[in-house]
């Protein structure tokens, strides 16, 4: 059974990070530390040697080809793979020996697919985010309905209040796991292919919302000039391993995505911002 | 005060409100339960009966009737009623599947085949009027599929296993308890029947304390963890990023709805269909109302079922008709019209 933290849980200060790990661009002590991390399953190393930080505040992206460990990763950060090997520290501790509940209080998570949840309303899916910070009979208290208020109202959810949560579409379920996630008033949220089954409006919205929240961000991303267009810093995963990682203009090159997603492909920097454009070769 | 705090406050009213018409209901449907029957006893001796504040003279004979055969025996179609839908909707819930119920699990047939083996093989002997041997094997044939059925699953509690590992179980004590019926004397073959089919004949004080315990604990329960329960509705993965431990969440609950159905078997034998049927009615009617799902549930299922012993003493002129048959028949015919509206529906669109 997990236990709360110990004194002897914390992160090892001072401890020197592998050339893996991702620059540091804050003095501060990082708030996610990933060290050595290792996946195996059945023989088969899924994740093999991991090691980065995320500094408090960033909005790191992963990229990387289907099958090269990107949601196996973020599921060890949100406790739903136990490591093989090496460890994950979110805020100063071992997320495997905090308790579901305080990990839950530090990380929420924003997955690709949301059951239908059985008839439950907008307000009530948003709701289900105090789920970790509430004990047992504990109900909802003012300062709570304020809040819920508060986050449905700016995620413009208003109107659909009361809406079963099964009848949305699919960025207006995205906006309410937004609004959920948000309640766990988390340091670190992790989303899974955020922008899947969007349509290019909702996907610029739903990315444009996350960036403006004061809080660091772990996402993965298929869609490469979204992931240029919004992440801090990127991390490129193939097989299992971190092949790269860096500013967007420095991990993405025409050489990288030649390798690792086996296409061809013109890089240069897009005309209205300053991060790189990725064009395809789509003809043969 | 805002208008979102105006709106939560009424919000509660409401909510009290609703709760009190649902406990209005259930108290006087049992007054009129009990003045139904083959004697005839009107809705006023009832009450004389029943209530301290009554000063009308009643005939003895008539307040006997009342006091030790219909009183105890609405309060027990009440509590199997409110416990097996407690166990239908918390199945419901953990397992994301709306046809999930103590049936599908096999911890209705393990019950019934528990008591029957009982009943086949040594009958049965009392302690203050409890049938403990009864009430045991019922106990041990739920433990046993509940056995069979966690140990076929494993340490991760998947829903898809647990389900066809309950759907094998339960066709597998089925099966065992046909062939104990098969190979009674006919004589003790219609008395094994009362397991198969439910009966509420059996009523006494003594044999309602400890269903009434257990429905009340699991109530509790069930209510200390309804945010748990509720986050397990976005999924087993969602349901952990929110800080529940969904294998032994799973798992308790589970234990509990046995523990609940074991009980209630053991005293009136095996009622289908009211721990699929009563979830769904509430689902629809409170849609909106999930936070106490659990006690409109097991008001609204002793409703139904104190309604149904109603139908099961008075249809037939000659003999009661076994529960478990009004309730499938009633369960079945309110599943197809549930169906035939969605079609319907559908057909608009």
């Amino acid at each position: 059974m997990m236990t709360d933290k110990s004194p002897t849980d914390k992160a090892p200060t001072g401890q020197a990070l592998t050339d893996q790990t991702i620059r540091n661009k804050h003095n501060s002590a990082p708030l996610v530390q990933v060290n050595g991390l290792s996946w195996v399953v059945d023989g088969q190393r899924l994740l093999d040697d991991i090691s980065f930080s995320i500094n408090e505040g960033e909005f790191v992206g992963i990229i990387g080809p289907n099958g090269a460990g990107k949601s196996s990763l973020m599921r060890c950060l949100y406790r739903v793979n136990r490591p093989s090997e090496g460890s994950v520290y979110c805020a100063g501790d071992d997320v495997w020996k905090l308790s579901a509940k305080e990990s839950a209080r530090r990380t929420a998570v924003i997955l690709q697919e949301t059951s239908e949840q059985m008839g439950l309303s907008v307000e009530q899916v948003v709701s289900q985010g105090l789920t970790p910070h509430k004990k047992l009979f504990e109900l909802d208290t003012e300062a709570d309905r304020t809040l819920i208020n508060k986050l449905i109202t700016e995620l413009e959810l208003e109107s659909l209040r009361t809406h079963s949560f099964a009848t949305l579409s699919g960025g207006e379920k995205q906006r309410v796991m937004l609004a959920r996630a948000m309640l766990q008033r988390p340091r670190l949220l992790i989303m899974d292919e955020p922008t899947n089954h969007l349509d290019v409006h909702f996907q610029i919205e739903v990315l444009r919302k996350v960036k403006k929240l004061p809080i660091t961000v772990l996402a993965s991303f298929h869609d490469l000039n979204l992931a240029a267009a919004f992440c801090d810093r990127l991390i490129v995963m193939d097989k299992g391993k971190l092949v790269a990682h860096g500013s967007p203009s420095e991990v993405i090159s025409e050489t990288l995505i030649s390798e690792v997603f086996r296409t061809c492909c013109v890089v240069d920097k897009h005309p209205l911002y300053d991060h790189p454009r990725v064009s395809y070769a789509v003809h043969e | 005060m805002n208008s979102s705090v105006y709106a939560v406050s009424s919000a509660s009213a409401k909510g009290v409100g609703r709760l009190l018409l649902f406990i209005a209901l259930a108290l006087v449907s049992m007054v009129f339960a009990i003045s139904f029957g083959a004697a005839a006893i009107s809705f006023q001796d009832v009450w004389s009966v029943l209530s301290p504040f009554s000063t009308q003279d009643i005939e003895p004979l008539k307040e006997r009737i009342i006091l030790e055969l219909r009183a105890p025996r609405a309060v027990l179609a009440f509590l199997a009623g409110a416990g097996l839908s407690l166990a239908g909707a918390v199945l419901q819930t953990v397992t994301r599947n709306p046809l999930s119920d103590p049936y599908l699990f096999g911890i209705s047939s393990g019950a019934s085949f528990g008591a029957v083996l009982v009943i086949a093989a040594a009958g049965s002997f009392s302690i203050w009027g409890v049938n403990i041997g009864i009430t045991a094997g019922a106990f041990v044939g739920s433990a046993l599929s509940v056995l069979l059925v966690v140990s076929m699953v494993g340490n991760g509690a998947q829903i898809e296993r647990m389900l066809l590992a309950g759907v094998a179980v339960s066709f597998m004590f089925g099966a065992a308890t046909s062939l104990v019926l098969y190979l009674s004397d006919p004589l003790a073959a219609s008395s094994l029947l009362f397991w198969t089919l439910g009966s509420f004949t059996r009523a006494s004080w003594p044999n309602l304390i400890l269903p009434a315990l257990i429905i009340v604990a699991c109530l509790v329960i069930f209510l200390a963890y309804s945010r748990s329960l509720r986050a397990v509705l976005a999924g087993d993965e969602n349901a952990r990023a929110l800080g529940v431990s969904v294998g032994r969440l799973r798992m308790g609950m589970l234990l509990l709805s046995s523990l609940l159905t074991a009980t209630l078997v053991a005293n009136c034998g095996g009622i289908g269909f009211v721990g699929l049927m009563i979830p769904h009615i509430v689902r629809r009617l409170l849609a909106q109302k999930q936070e106490n799902i659990f006690i409109y549930t097991a008001l609204l299922g002793g409703v139904f079922m104190v309604w149904v012993d109603v139908l099961a003493r008075t249809l037939s002129d000659n003999a009661e008709l076994p529960i478990g048959v009004i309730t499938a028949a009633i369960g079945s015919v309110f599943f197809l019209l549930v169906l035939y509206k969605k079609d319907s529906r559908k057909g608009y669109q």
